[in-house]
């Protein structure tokens, strides 16, 4: 019988010996620590009884995780290498770079409909954003990355503006399609912050 | 070894059991902030999940040592010396529970228990997103953990024993602590405390690990709003607890041990706000590293301020010498450790952009902090100058409430004109006429209201001192009228802000308004806090008509009046005739003596009515003496409205035989008092929306599609 520090629930192995969970361990060790805890108290929940109890669980649950930790180290060496401890790459700081200025953009638009902004600052503002997002792009594109092209996701985001419009002048139908635009994006997973950012002026917090 | 080290076993169960408790889990600290360290340093992926694992095992020391404790406490185990000095078998059960954070030993476990929860929450919910730096978030926080540990273990255990025989019964809790404010104000305090060592931690580790991008802001956002909330908790609770407890008769009096709070509120406050700066401009990197560890810096030295003795203050724990060169040591080395740390990486720390114009929201947020540093600054420097002057030249020079209010105030003007003026310009860039377009509705407004406070209430156009006793301006009238100017602001801002989203979802006002809230929670969340703040203003302003008279009464003389200032017909009619005044009648009805469980309770009966003679209330302030304690406490009485407290202190009494011959009252007028806590409120909402987990966001958002 051994003991094992992973996920997995207690189960056969191949040997035939049966592998025990330490969190099983635990909770069993929990609920015997427990019964003299309340019965020498005559089963009444009061203060001492709760603080008592809440020292005990306690205790276990350190046992526990001393245990994980002593099982992550022991084993260390059995191929854990490195991985998930590269440096930014070129090709996070380009998507950080694309979300910043789709941001950008998305928040200009909420500036110039809230009127804080001239129509020719946010234009010219607008075009410059875009031209620097298309050149991100780009840049990910040849970096093999595996989103739409610039190209597509330009005319992707002139759709989707478009959309808005057609939604302030009809209403709920626009509503409806509006949705649907947006259950087609949540279908790529990789690209639909991209449109999001312009057809949903209010969800620019949840994409950071 | 000293008497109240760890290494000095004791004779009781649970105090050898804590105390054990205590060691190991230092050890455990040790261990992860060094295998954290080593871990990410030379990528050994499993190291850096031991000392993940590493700090949730000293989560559970933490909270087995604390519950041990507090099982001391309610089963009277007196044999323990913390126990015996800070509670007895008379004090209900919350004060025997909350006595664990009472004094000085039990105050640092606390720190520790809390921060080692915090730190198992944010290394639960970051050791994958962030596992390339999770390593050093744990080195961090577990070195904060060794320290305090360090302290407990050589001599402020809080498990050591009596060496000769324990006493029968314990001393006590300080009555002025026996408040439910001071069940929460503390907890709440230490607790803001202890969240700024998230941000400073994850901070470390972007700066350690080289990965300087946004991510690491995007995790601690949170926690710098639950530092921010719950610093604004303490602080409010603590003013609170002054104010019915301690009988000053105001809520905020400059104390050091409530300006240690206070500064690293400031800080924070401004990180909160020049992080966004980073998130929409990719710019003041270096300056949001220098605010999250100038914070936690402040959190240590504010702990070190209340701790050491260095200043003198009613609450604070005492001096103690040793204990401030152990602080001193630690704060050089978080000082130089961090700064260190940010020079190395100061080439990796370019901003993206530049600011392109001074009328922008970048902008004002930039004067914001700078204001907001200005009076971290300051306050420090205040507070500490008793203590530098004896240092230079042997005298402690104190400074006064007058002075922080005459400096402060203006200081604090100037961040509530941003706080209105902020949210009405664009990010970037905008045009005088835009400008002008959004400024238009707030400044009207606010002239309106000052002309009609002017008009009507003559009394708001008192000049009061500014920076100098010659320098008198209408600051009452500044305030107000900076108050209309920020809710004018920020109401236009939710009222545009609700067309637009009606605009884009064609969806009705309210749920336009709601998805705003939700959707934009941060910024909305923020606006909201900016309400509470220029809420609270209103009750500043009620500083400048405060009423306080000192009355003699005798049986045969019983009746006196207090002058109501707020309703006086002008500024200076204090020089005027009699029957200007507005007054309060007050009518001294009986004294009492009674003998309660554990004290003595001296108790005058005052009936209250209006100027016009309709009954206000009846007020029964009484002093306390109890019997383990020489100090007698005050109980103050108070009648609230929206208006007004009219507040009554018994400051003394004079008894012939079983009779009282002459009572002393001290009275308070206290203008608009209440707006304070009214605008805490609003502050409290405020930071709550921010903090809406995106969980529920997104849930609600999937329900309403459905």
């Amino acid at each position: 019988m051994t003991m094992t520090s992973s996920a997995q629930p207690s189960r056969p192995t191949e040997g035939g010996g049966i592998v025990i969970k330490p969190s099983a361990v635990a909770i069993v060790t929990v609920l015997i620590g427990l019964f003299p805890i309340f019965d020498i108290n005559d089963w009444r929940l009061g203060a001492p009884v709760f603080f008592l109890a809440t020292a005990w669980v306690a205790l276990v649950l350190t046992g526990l995780w001393l245990w994980r930790a002593g099982s992550s180290v022991a084993a260390e060496g059995a191929g854990s290498g490195d991985v998930g401890f590269e440096l930014t790459t070129h090709r996070d700081e380009l998507l950080q770079e694309k979300r910043a200025l789709l941001k950008a953009i998305k928040e200009i638009e909420f500036d110039r409909e809230m009127g804080k902004m001239s129509e020719e600052d946010a234009d010219s503002l607008t075009r410059l954003y875009r031209r620097q997002a298309i050149d991100v792009i780009k840049a990910l594109d040849e970096g093999g990355d595996e989103t739409e092209s610039a190209d597509a996701i330009i005319e992707r985001e002139l759709r989707a503006r478009l959309e808005v419009d057609r939604a302030t002048k009809k209403g709920k139908k626009a509503k409806k399609a509006d949705k649907a635009e947006k259950a087609d994006e949540a279908a790529k997973p990789e690209t639909s912050a991209t449109s999001a950012d312009t057809t949903e002026v209010g969800d620019e917090e949840d994409e950071v | 070894v000293p008497e109240g080290s760890v290494l000095n076993i004791p004779h009781s169960p649970i105090a050898a059991v804590g105390s054990i408790t205590l060691l190991v889990a230092f050890v455990v600290a040790a261990y992860s902030a060094a295998t954290g360290l080593i871990g990410n340093a030379q990528h050994r992926r499993k190291l850096v999940t031991s000392s993940v694992h590493g700090v949730y095992a000293f989560f559970g020391l933490a909270l087995l040592a604390s519950a041990l404790m507090i099982y001391a406490f309610v089963t009277h185990d007196y044999t323990i010396k913390y126990v015996a000095h800070t509670s007895d078998t008379s004090m209900p059960i919350w004060y025997k529970i909350t006595s664990y954070w009472g004094a000085l030993e039990g105050s640092l476990m606390f720190w520790v228990m809390v921060l080692a929860a915090f730190a198992a929450v944010a290394v639960k919910a970051n050791a994958e997103r962030h596992r390339d730096m999770i390593g050093y978030v744990v080195a961090t926080v577990m070195t904060a953990q060794v320290f305090f540990l360090a302290i407990l273990i050589y001599n402020k255990n809080p498990f050591a024993t009596f060496l000769t025989e324990p006493p029968v019964d314990g001393k006590g809790l300080n009555p002025l602590l026996q408040t439910y404010w001071m069940v929460i104000h503390p907890p709440s305090l230490y607790t803001g405390f202890v969240a700024a060592t998230i941000p400073f931690a994850f901070g470390i580790a972007a700066l350690a690990s080289g990965r300087l991008d946004d991510r690491w802001l995007a995790s601690v956002r949170s926690w710098a709003l639950i530092c921010f909330f719950f610093l604004s908790l303490g602080l409010i609770l603590g003013g609170r607890w002054a104010y019915e407890e301690l009988g000053w008769g105001g809520y905020w009096a400059w104390d050091p041990v409530e300006n240690a709070g206070l500064i690293p509120w400031f800080t924070m406050t401004a990180f909160l706000h020049s992080v966004m700066i980073q998130e929409q401009r990719g710019m003041m990197k270096v300056w949001n590293l220098v605010l999250v560890i100038l914070t936690f810096w402040l959190t240590i030295f504010g702990t070190f301020m209340t701790r050491s003795g260095v200043v003198q203050s009613v609450h604070a724990f005492g001096e103690d010498n040793e204990l401030a060169l152990i602080f001193i040591l630690f704060m050089t080395f978080i000082f130089i450790a961090s700064f260190g740390l940010l020079i190395y990486r100061l080439p990796k720390l370019r901003s993206s952009n530049v600011f392109e114009s001074f009328i922008s929201r970048e902008f004002t947020f930039l004067l914001n902090n700078w204001v907001l540093l200005g009076c971290a600054v300051f306050v420090l420097f205040v507070t500490m100058f008793p203590t530098l002057s004896e240092a230079v030249n042997g005298q402690r020079i104190t400074i006064g409430p007058e002075f922080f209010n005459k400096w402060m105030t203006p200081l604090g003007l100037l961040l509530l004109f941003l706080a209105g003026a902020a949210p009405l310009m664009a990010w970037r860039r905008t045009t005088l006429e835009r400008l002008w377009a959004q400024f238009a509705f707030p400044i009207a407004f606010a002239v309106v209201v000052v002309a009609n406070l002017a008009l009507w209430l003559p009394r708001t156009r008192v000049f009061t001192p500014i920076f100098a006793d010659s320098v008198r301006l209408p600051v009452s009238l500044f305030n107000f009228a900076f108050v209309a100017f920020t809710l004018a602001s920020i109401g236009q801002e939710f009222y545009r802000g609700t067309r637009v989203r009606m605009r884009q979802t064609s969806g009705s006002a309210l749920t336009a308004l709601v998805g705003l809230l939700v959707t934009r929670r941060r910024k909305y969340g923020g606006y909201v806090v900016h309400v509470g703040i220029a809420v609270m203003f209103i009750g500043f302003a009620g500083q400048a008509y405060e009423t306080m008279e000192d009355k003699t009464v005798v049986v045969s003389e019983p009746a006196f009046k207090v002058r109501d200032h707020l309703w006086t017909e002008s500024p200076d009619a204090v020089e005027k005739a009699h029957s200007e005044f507005r007054f309060f009648n007050f009518l001294y009805q009986k004294f009492e003596i009674e003998q309660l469980d554990g004290y003595t309770e001296y108790r005058a009966t005052v009936r209250v009515e209006d100027h016009d003679g309709a009954l206000l209330g009846v007020l029964e302030p009484a002093k306390r003496v109890y019997e383990k304690s020489e100090q007698p406490t005050t109980e103050v009485d108070l009648i609230s409205s929206w208006e007004k407290d009219i507040y009554i202190i018994l400051t003394e009494f004079e008894q012939e035989g079983n009779d009282v011959a002459r009572v002393n009252f001290r009275v308070y007028i206290n203008p608009l008092i209440n707006w304070v806590w009214i605008g805490f409120g609003i502050l409290m909402l405020g930071t709550a929306i921010c903090l809406l987990p995106k969980r529920w966001v997104d849930r609600s958002r999937q329900t309403s599609a459905a």
